[in-house]
C-alpha cells in the first residue's frame, strides 16, 4: 500500500499531523491545542495542505477525531486501529504496543494476524495528563523530566492508580525533603505500575514491545521504568527475552496514530456513536454572577495596615502543598510584612527564599522577631531546622487566625492547594471538623490545573470565568473525572471561559456535599469565614457565596482579610502564646539564609525498627556561621524512627511514650497468625504436608481456625506458612498479577500469592489454602444476612484466573490451589464442605478426625476472640479510669494489617493513645453494661436489611463508641470500598453521638500519605483533647468504675 | 398499601414502569409511572446521599426527587400524598443498603415521610398476576426492540412502535382486558416495518449488573437501544431472567418451582402472540454449571456467576462477537470479580471480544472510544466467512 494524504490525530491535549506524498512522509507537526482542538486541527490541516497540495485525502483519528471527521467530511479511523497498523508497518515482529496519550492509555496485543486491545476507562491515571499535572504541581518544566537519567536504588512509592493520589504523594515526598530526581523517577515508576494494574489484566505482555505516544517520545526515563518492570514480569512468567530491542521507543513515536490513519483502508465517513445523554446535554447552568460590588459586601473587615511595626514581632510560616506563605505580626496582631510564593523547590530552599523576602520588607525590624511558628505540610522539616517555638497543625492555625479577626465565626472553610478543611467553632475552639480525604477532588489545585490546561493565567481566572454567560453542570466528585469530562465538554462546544466557570461552580458543591456531606448548612452556624489561597480567586469566592446564601439565606459569608496567609497568621499567634516569658528558638533571618543542608531518602534511610519500614528522609543541616551540624528525620510514623544507627540522637528529643498507651491493632494482627494456642493433634493425615495460607482478607477473621485446624490434622506447625504482613516492598515486588483494579486489600492479595510462590523456590509447599468464605461469623445479630463482601469472597476465584490455574487445580510451579467455597455460618454444611476439600490433600483423614479437628480449631478461634475482647475490655476500663479516651478503629477485619491501615496505631500510640478494633470490643451484653457502654448487639429498622457482616459490625462499633464517655472513633475505609461507602453517613452520625470528635480516613490506598495523615490525626487528637477537657468538667454517670 | 395515596412506580425501564402502574390501577391502586431516571436526578440524589454509594440507588431515588420537583408541590405535602413503589434489592453488596440510602436522601430532600414500598420478587410472584403480566409484557416489548432495531430501515420507527404498544398494553392491563389480542396486533405491526435483512451484523451480548442492564436511558447509556440503532444484534438480560435467578436461589422450594413454571408458561404465550416465537430464556442451572469451575455460584453478591455463565454460553455456542459487561461505576461483584475472571477466560478460550463498561452518570468520551473500537472488532469478526451463527 502506498502512503498518500494527510493523517490527523486529535487527542485530548495535543494534535498531531502527518502528511505523505508518493509513499513518503514529507511533513510532521505536533501542537498542544489548549482546549481549542478544532481550530488547531484546521490550521494544521491548512499547513499540511501547503506541503502536499489541496485535495489530498484526509484521515482523522484520536479521541477528538470522530467529531472532527464529521465536521471535515474526512474518513475516521479509530485510534487503536491506526496505532496497530502503523506499529505493524514499522515493526512486523511487534507483539505488544503500549501507547500513552494525553488522557488515553492503550495496550494492543498482537496474536498472528489479529490483535486485541485494552483502553483505560475514564480514569486518566497513568497517562500524559497525570504527568502534566504532577509536573505543574511541582513547578517543574517538562524538559527536566525529559533529561532524567537512571536513578539507582529503591524508589519511594507513589500511587499509580489515581492521578490525584499521585499528586498527594508527590507533595508529601517533596515536603519531606526527598530529592526531586527521585520523586520524578518514582512518578514514572507509578505510571508504569498503574498501567500494568489497569490495562494488562494479567497478560505477560511479551516482547517485542513498542512504546508509543508523546510521554514515551519525550521522557526516555519512562522507557527505562517499563524495561525494568517488563523484564521482571517476563522472568517471573518464563517469557523468553533478553534481546536488546525487546522494548523499543521508535523514532517519531508520538506520530504513530496519525501515520496509522494513513495506512487504513477506511475511506468512508462514519457515524459517531455518541453516548452523551439528553439530560447531560441539558445540564447547562447560568454562568457565575458577576459584579465585584456585590461580592464586596461579603468581604471581611478592610485590610489592616500597620503604621509602623511596634513591640516584639511574631513570625509565622505556612508551608503548604503548593505554596509557602509567611507573615510577621506586630504586637497588635497586625501584619507588618507578608509574602506568598509558589513552592518551587524543596521546603528548606523555599523557606529560605520567603524569609529573605520578609527580611527585606522588615529591614532593621527583622531583629525584633521574638517568636516563630510554623505550620503546613513541611512543618516537620522546617520546625526543627529553623527553630520554631510552635508547630500547630494547620487546622488549628486556621481556626486561631479566623477567630482573631472574626470572633463570631461559626464555620471556617479553608480551601488550599491540596486540602479542604471545614472547621466548626465555638468560642474560638474547634468543635467539629471535616477534612477532604486523600482524594482531594475540587481543591485549589483543580482550578489551577484546569486554567493551566486551558492556557489561562491564574490571575485572569476570575475575569475569564465571569465573561461566560453559561457553564456546564459538572459532576461532583473525582477531579480526574472532571478533567476527563472537560475534554468531552470542549468537544460539545463549551468554551474555556464556560469551563472555568463550571469548575468554579463545582467547588462549593464538592466542599459542602462531598467533604461536609451535611444537607442543612443552617445546622453548622450562621457566620461563615472563607480562607485559604483559593479565596484569592474571585470566581471561587463568588461561587461559594452564591452556594451558601442559596441554601442558607440568613448566613453571613465573610472572606478572611488575608486568605492566603491565614494559616501563617495562626502559626504566628500560637507561637506568640508559646513564647510568653520564654526566649525564642528561632535561628534568625541571617542564620537561616546561611544554612546549608542535604537530604537523603533511599533504601539506607528506611526505618528498620519495625515491619512497617517507614521510608524516612534524613536532613543534614549545617549552619555556615556556627558550622554546627545537626540532623533531622521525617517520614516516620512513630518516635522509634528518630533513632539512627551510628548517629547521635537527633536535635528534636523523642517524646516519652505515654504510659499505658497500647496498640491493640498491631497486637491483633500478630496474634491472628501466631498459633500460640496449643492444639490436640487428632490425626496424622496431614503429616508431611506443607501448606501456605496467604495473610489476607478473610484470613484476618478466620486465620486461627484454619491454621489450628491444619495443625490438628497433623500438619507440622513449621509447615504452615502464613506469609508476611503487607508491606510496600511486598507490593512493589509482587504486584502485577491482578486482572481487576479493585481496592488495595483485594489487589494486594494477588501480590501475597505471588510472594508465597516466589518463596516456594527455597522451601516448596504443596498446597495454597485460600478458601472462599461466603459468610462470616459475627456477634452482631438482626441483619438479613452475614455475608462476606462479594469481592473479598470472590478473590480466590480471581486468583485462579490470574495465575492460570489449570484443570488440575495447580498453580505455576505445581502447588495445588485449594479454594473451597465454605459457609461458616451453616455448621453442618461447613463441616462437610471442608472435609470434602481437605480429603483431596489428606486422603487418610477420617470424618471423625475431621470433626475433632474442627472442634479444636473452633476452640482456638474462640480463645483468640476472648483474648482480644479481654484486652479490649481492659483498655475500655483503663480509658475510663484515666479519663483518657481510647480510639476505636471502625474498620474491616483486614484493616488490622499494618500495611493496609498504614500503621496509624503506632502513630497514635506514640501520641499517647490506645487503639483497638471492633474485634477487641466486648460482645457480651453484661460485660458491655458493666463497662458503662450498654449497646444492643441486635440491629433493627432499616439496618436490619443489611446483609454484609462488616456493615453490622461497624454500626455496632459506632454505637459502643457513642455509649462510652472515653471512646472516640476513627473510621477507616479503603479506596473503592463500595461496602463502606454506602454507610459513611450512618457510621459518622452514630459515632459523633454526644458531640464526640470523629475522624474519617477514607480512600486508603497502597501508599502512606504521611503528611496528610499526620494533619488529620493531629487535628483529630487535638479535638479529642478538648473533648476530654469538656468531659472531665462534666460529672460521669459511673464514676470510679474500672479503676 | 393505602389507596389514599398515589403510588409512584419506577425502577425497571421505560417500557416496564407504565405497564406496572397500569396493572396497579387495574387493581384499584392509584399509581403513576415516573419518568425514567436521569443524570440530573442522579446528581440531586448524590448531593444528599453517601457519595460512594453505587449509582442505581441514586438514579432510582433521584427519579423520585425529580418527580416531586416537577409536581410543584411542597415536599411535605408531596410526601403525604404519594408513596414510592420500587423493586427490591438483590444481594449482599451495596444494594442491601439501599433502604438506608433512600431514607437518607428522601430525608435530606424534605420527603422523609414518603412511604417506600420495596417489592421482593418472590412475594411479587405470589401476588397479583397482573403485576407479573406487566413485567413480562415489558420484557416482550424490550425483546421486540432488540429484534427489530438492527434491521430496521428507520430505527426511530421502532421506538414509535414500542411507545404506542406500551400505551395499548397499559390500557388492556388497566381495563383487565385480554392481552393476547393487542399483542398479536403489535406483532403484525412490527412485521410490517420496513427492514433490510441483507446486512451482516455484529452480535453483541450484554451482561452485567442486573438493574443497569435492564434500565434504559441515562443509567445504561441507553446502550442496548443505541447499539441496535447502530446495527448490532443485541442480546441483553430481561426482568424475567432476574425473576428466574431469584427463584433459582431458593433451590428446591416448592413455591419457587411453582412460580417458575408459571413464568415459563406465561412467557411462552406472550412471545408467541407477539410473533417472537418461543424465545427461550437461559436456563439458570445451566448457567450456574457453566460458571462453577471459574466462579462458584454459591458465592452471593448479585449475580456475578450469571455474567460468567452467560458469556461462556455465548462462547460455546459462538452466538456473540462481542460481550459487553455493563455495570455501575465500581460495582463490587461485577467490576472487581467477574470482569477479572471473564477477561482472562474469554481470552484463553478464544471467545468473543470482551469489553467492560462502567456507567458513571456523566458523558464520557473514553467510553465512546472504547465502545467504537469494540464494535469495530466485532463487525470485522461478524464479517469473517463461516463464523456467523445461524
Amino acid at each position: 500500500m502506498r502512503l498518500e494524504g494527510i493523517g490527523l490525530d486529535l487527542g485530548s491535549t495535543t494534535a498531531k499531523v502527518v502528511a505523505a506524498s508518493n509513499g513518503r512522509i514529507v511533513h510532521r507537526a505536533y501542537l498542544r491545542h489548549r482546549g481549542e482542538g478544532l481550530q488547531c486541527a484546521r490550521s494544521m490541516l491548512v499547513e499540511a495542505e501547503r506541503v502536499v497540495g489541496p485535495g489530498a485525502p484526509r484521515f482523522v483519528t484520536g479521541s477528538g477525531g470522530a467529531r472532527l471527521a464529521e465536521t471535515l467530511g474526512a474518513a475516521y479511523v479509530h485510534e487503536v486501529h491506526a496505532v496497530a497498523l502503523a506499529a505493524r508497518a514499522h515493526e512486523p515482529g511487534v507483539r505488544t504496543v503500549i501507547e500513552l496519550g494525553g488522557q488515553d492509555a492503550k495496550m494492543i496485543h498482537f496474536d498472528g494476524a489479529t490483535f486485541s486491545s485494552e483502553m483505560n476507562e475514564r480514569c486518566a491515571a497513568g497517562t500524559g495528563a497525570t504527568l502534566d499535572r504532577c509536573l505543574y504541581r511541582l513547578g517543574i518544566d517538562a524538559s527536566v523530566l525529559g533529561r532524567l537519567g537512571a536513578i539507582e536504588g529503591e524508589l519511594p512509592v507513589i500511587s499509580g492508580k489515581c492521578g490525584v493520589f499521585a499528586e498527594t504523594d508527590l507533595i508529601n515526598l517533596i515536603k519531606a525533603g526527598v530529592p526531586e530526581d527521585r520523586v520524578l523517577a518514582a512518578l514514572l515508576d507509578a505510571v508504569v505500575r498503574g498501567n500494568l494494574a489497569v490495562l494488562a489484566r494479567g497478560r505477560p505482555l511479551p516482547p517485542k514491545v513498542l512504546l508509543l505516544g508523546g510521554p514515551h517520545a519525550f521522557f526516555p526515563a519512562l522507557a527505562t521504568a517499563w524495561r525494568s518492570h517488563l523484564a521482571a514480569r517476563w522472568c517471573e512468567r518464563g517469557v523468553d527475552h533478553g534481546a536488546e530491542d525487546d522494548v523499543l521507543v521508535p523514532p517519531h513515536a508520538e506520530y504513530f496514530a496519525a501515520e496509522g490513519a494513513l495506512w487504513s483502508p477506511e475511506t468512508r465517513r462514519r457515524t459517531h456513536l455518541s453516548l452523551v445523554s439528553a439530560s447531560a446535554q441539558a445540564g447547562v447552568l447560568p454562568g457565575l454572577a458577576t459584579g465585584d460590588g456585590q461580592l464586596r459586601r461579603h468581604q471581611g473587615p478592610p485590610h489592616l495596615t500597620a503604621a509602623a511595626a511596634s513591640g516584639a514581632l511574631a513570625l509565622g510560616i505556612d508551608a503548604g502543598s503548593t505554596t509557602i506563605k509567611a507573615v510577621v505580626l506586630d504586637e497588635r496582631d497586625v501584619p507588618v510584612a507578608r509574602a506568598y510564593r509558589r513552592a518551587e523547590h524543596g521546603p528548606l530552599e523555599d523557606a529560605q527564599a520567603i524569609l529573605d523576602e520578609l527580611s527585606h520588607q522588615l529591614g532593621p525590624d527583622a531583629d525584633r522577631v521574638a517568636s516563630f511558628g510554623v505550620t503546613g505540610y513541611a512543618a516537620d522539616v522546617l520546625g526543627p531546622v529553623l527553630g520554631a517555638d510552635a508547630a500547630p497543625v494547620e487546622t488549628l492555625a486556621h481556626a486561631r487566625s479566623a477567630a482573631r479577626y472574626f470572633p463570631r465565626a461559626d464555620v471556617v472553610c479553608d480551601v488550599g492547594g491540596q486540602d479542604i478543611k471545614v472547621l466548626c467553632l465555638s468560642g474560638g475552639d474547634v468543635t467539629r471538623f471535616h477534612l477532604s480525604s486523600q482524594c482531594a477532588a475540587g481543591n485549589g489545585a483543580l482550578l489551577e490545573a484546569t486554567a493551566h490546561d486551558l492556557g489561562v493565567p491564574m490571575d485572569r481566572y476570575a475575569d475569564v470565568a465571569f465573561s461566560a454567560r453559561r457553564a456546564p453542570d459538572l459532576a461532583v466528585g473525582c477531579a480526574v473525572f472532571l478533567h476527563t469530562e472537560r475534554v468531552s465538554l470542549q468537544s460539545r462546544g463549551f468554551t474555556p471561559a464556560e469551563i472555568l466557570a463550571g469548575i468554579a461552580l463545582v467547588l462549593p458543591r464538592n466542599i459542602w456535599e462531598n467533604v461536609v456531606a451535611e444537607p442543612s448548612l443552617r445546622s453548622l452556624g450562621r457566620v461563615f469565614v472563607l480562607s485559604g489561597g483559593v479565596q484569592r480567586n474571585r470566581a471561587a469566592v463568588r461561587a461559594q457565596v452564591d452556594y451558601i446564601l442559596g441554601r442558607h439565606p440568613e448566613a453571613e459569608v465573610l472572606v478572611h482579610p488575608f486568605p492566603g496567609e491565614a494559616g501563617a497568621i495562626g502559626a504566628a499567634l500560637v507561637a506568640r502564646e508559646a513564647c510568653r516569658g520564654v526566649a525564642t528558638s528561632f535561628v534568625g533571618f541571617r542564620r537561616a539564609a546561611a544554612m546549608r543542608y542535604a537530604t537523603h531518602n533511599d533504601v539506607s534511610t528506611r526505618c528498620n525498627h519495625c515491619p512497617s519500614a517507614c521510608p524516612r528522609t534524613i536532613v543534614d543541616a549545617t549552619s555556615s556561621t556556627t558550622h554546627e551540624q545537626v540532623h533531622f528525620v521525617t517520614g516516620h510514623a512513630c518516635d522509634r524512627g528518630e533513632v539512627l544507627e551510628g548517629r547521635p540522637p537527633p536535635r528534636r528529643k523523642p517524646k516519652a511514650p505515654a504510659p499505658g498507651a497500647r496498640n491493640l491493632l498491631r497486637m491483633e494482627a500478630a496474634r491472628l497468625f501466631a498459633r500460640s494456642t496449643s492444639v490436640r493433634v487428632v490425626s496424622s493425615a496431614g503429616h508431611g504436608l506443607r501448606v501456605a495460607v496467604p495473610r489476607v482478607l478473610s484470613m484476618y477473621r478466620s486465620a486461627p481456625f484454619f491454621t489450628h485446624y491444619l495443625e490438628a490434622i497433623g500438619v507440622a506447625r513449621e509447615d504452615i506458612v502464613t506469609g508476611k504482613a503487607t508491606s510496600e516492598d511486598l507490593w512493589r515486588r509482587s504486584a502485577g498479577r491482578g486482572t481487576v483494579d479493585a481496592c488495595f486489600p483485594v489487589k494486594v492479595a494477588q501480590a501475597h500469592v505471588a510472594d508465597l510462590l516466589s518463596r516456594r523456590a527455597q522451601r516448596p509447599f504443596d498446597v495454597l489454602l485460600f478458601p472462599v468464605l461466603t459468610h462470616a461469623i459475627t456477634a452482631v445479630t438482626g441483619c438479613a444476612d452475614t455475608a462476606s463482601c462479594p469481592v473479598v469472597a470472590g478473590t480466590p476465584m480471581v486468583t485462579r484466573a490470574a495465575f492460570g490455574v489449570g484443570d488440575d487445580g495447580r498453580l505455576p510451579g505445581g502447588a495445588l490451589l485449594l479454594a473451597p467455597t465454605l459457609r461458616l455460618t451453616d455448621p453442618p454444611r461447613f463441616v462437610d464442605q471442608l472435609f470434602a476439600a481437605i480429603r483431596t490433600i489428606a486422603p487418610g483423614l477420617t470424618a471423625d478426625e475431621h470433626e475433632e479437628a474442627v472442634n479444636e480449631a473452633r476452640t482456638a478461634q474462640r480463645r483468640f476472640e476472648q483474648w482480644m475482647e479481654h484486652d479490649g475490655a481492659s483498655a475500655l476500663a483503663r480509658a475510663r479510669a484515666d479519663r483518657r479516651a481510647a480510639i476505636v478503629v471502625l474498620a474491616r477485619p483486614y484493616h488490622a494489617d499494618p500495611g493496609i491501615h498504614h500503621d496509624i496505631g503506632s502513630e497514635l500510640k506514640a501520641l499517647g493513645r490506645t487503639t483497638l478494633s471492633i474485634r477487641a470490643l466486648p460482645k457480651d451484653p453484661a460485660r458491655l453494661a458493666a463497662l458503662g457502654c450498654e449497646t444492643p448487639l441486635r440491629l433493627d429498622g432499616e439496618e436490619a436489611s443489611l446483609t454484609n457482616s462488616g456493615d453490622g459490625e461497624k454500626l455496632f462499633g459506632a454505637r459502643v463508641v457513642a455509649a462510652h464517655p472515653y471512646l472516640c472513633a476513627i473510621e477507616l475505609s479503603s479506596f473503592k470500598c463500595g461496602q463502606d461507602a454506602a454507610l459513611y453517613g450512618e457510621v459518622e452520625a452514630i459515632a459523633r453521638g454526644g458531640g464526640k470528635p470523629f475522624l474519617a480516613l477514607h480512600d486508603l490506598d497502597e501508599t502512606r500519605p504521611t503528611g496528610s495523615l499526620r494533619l488529620r490525626l493531629r487535628t483529630f487528637l487535638d479535638a479529642v483533647d478538648r473533648y476530654e477537657a469538656r468531659s472531665r468538667a462534666a460529672p460521669i454517670a459511673l464514676e470510679g468504675f474500672g479503676s | 398499601m393505602s389507596a389514599a395515596r398515589t403510588w409512584l412506580v419506577g425502577g425497571l425501564s421505560s417500557l416496564h414502569d407504565p405497564l406496572l402502574a397500569a396493572a396497579l390501577r387495574g387493581a384499584g391502586m392509584p399509581a403513576v409511572a415516573m419518568q425514567p431516571p436521569t443524570d440530573v436526578g442522579l446528581r440531586c440524589a448524590r448531593a444528599l446521599g453517601n457519595h460512594g454509594q453505587c449509582n442505581p440507588a441514586h438514579y432510582t431515588v433521584g427519579a423520585v426527587l425529580e418527580h416531586a420537583r416537577r409536581s410543584g408541590q411542597e415536599p411535605e405535602h408531596f410526601a403525604d400524598h404519594h408513596g414510592w413503589l420500587t423493586a427490591g434489592s438483590c444481594g449482599p453488596c451495596r444494594l442491601a443498603s439501599f433502604g438506608l440510602e433512600y431514607a437518607r436522601v428522601l430525608r435530606g430532600a424534605g420527603l422523609g415521610r414518603l412511604p417506600v414500598s420495596r417489592i421482593e420478587p418472590l412475594a411479587f410472584l405470589e401476588g397479583q398476576s397482573a403485576l407479573l403480566h406487566a413485567v413480562l409484557l415489558g420484557d416482550v416489548l424490550t425483546l421486540l426492540g432488540h429484534t427489530l432495531r438492527p434491521y430496521a430501515v428507520d430505527p426511530s420507527a421502532v421506538d414509535g412502535l414500542l411507545a404506542s404498544a406500551t400505551g395499548e398494553l397499559a390500557l388492556a392491563l388497566e381495563g383487565r382486558a385480554s392481552l393476547i389480542a393487542p399483542l398479536r396486533r403489535i406483532g403484525v405491526e412490527a412485521r410490517s416495518l420496513p427492514r433490510d435483512g441483507s446486512r451482516v451484523l455484529p452480535r453483541v451480548l450484554i451482561v452485567g449488573e442486573p438493574w443497569t442492564t435492564l434500565a434504559d436511558g441515562d443509567p445504561s447509556y441507553d446502550l442496548a437501544r443505541r447499539l441496535g440503532a447502530q446495527g448490532a444484534r443485541v442480546d441483553a438480560p430481561l426482568a424475567c431472567d432476574w425473576l428466574h435467578y431469584r427463584i433459582w436461589e431458593e433451590g428446591d422450594d416448592v413455591r419457587a418451582r411453582r412460580a417458575e413454571r408459571r413464568i415459563r408458561v406465561l412467557w411462552h404465550c406472550l412471545t408467541l402472540a407477539a410473533g417472537l416465537g418461543s424465545a427461550p430464556r437461559p436456563d439458570m442451572n445451566e448457567l450456574a454449571e457453566l460458571a462453577r469451575p471459574h466462579y462458584d455460584p454459591d458465592v452471593r453478591g448479585g449475580s456475578a456467576h450469571l455474567e460468567i455463565g452467560r458469556a461462556l454460553m455465548a462462547a460455546r455456542d459462538r452466538s456473540a462477537d462481542l460481550v459487553i459487561s455493563l455495570k455501575p461505576f465500581g460495582c463490587l461483584p461485577s467490576s472487581h470479580i467477574s470482569d477479572g475472571i471473564l477477561a482472562v477466560l474469554l481470552r484463553r478460550t478464544g471467545g468473543p471480544a470482551f469489553l467492560a463498561l462502567e456507567t458513571s452518570g456523566d458523558a464520557d468520551s473514553t467510553v465512546e472510544s472504547r465502545l467504537e473500537m469494540a464494535l469495530h472488532t466485532a463487525s470485522a469478526e461478524a464479517a469473517r466467512p463461516g463464523l456467523q451463527a445461524t
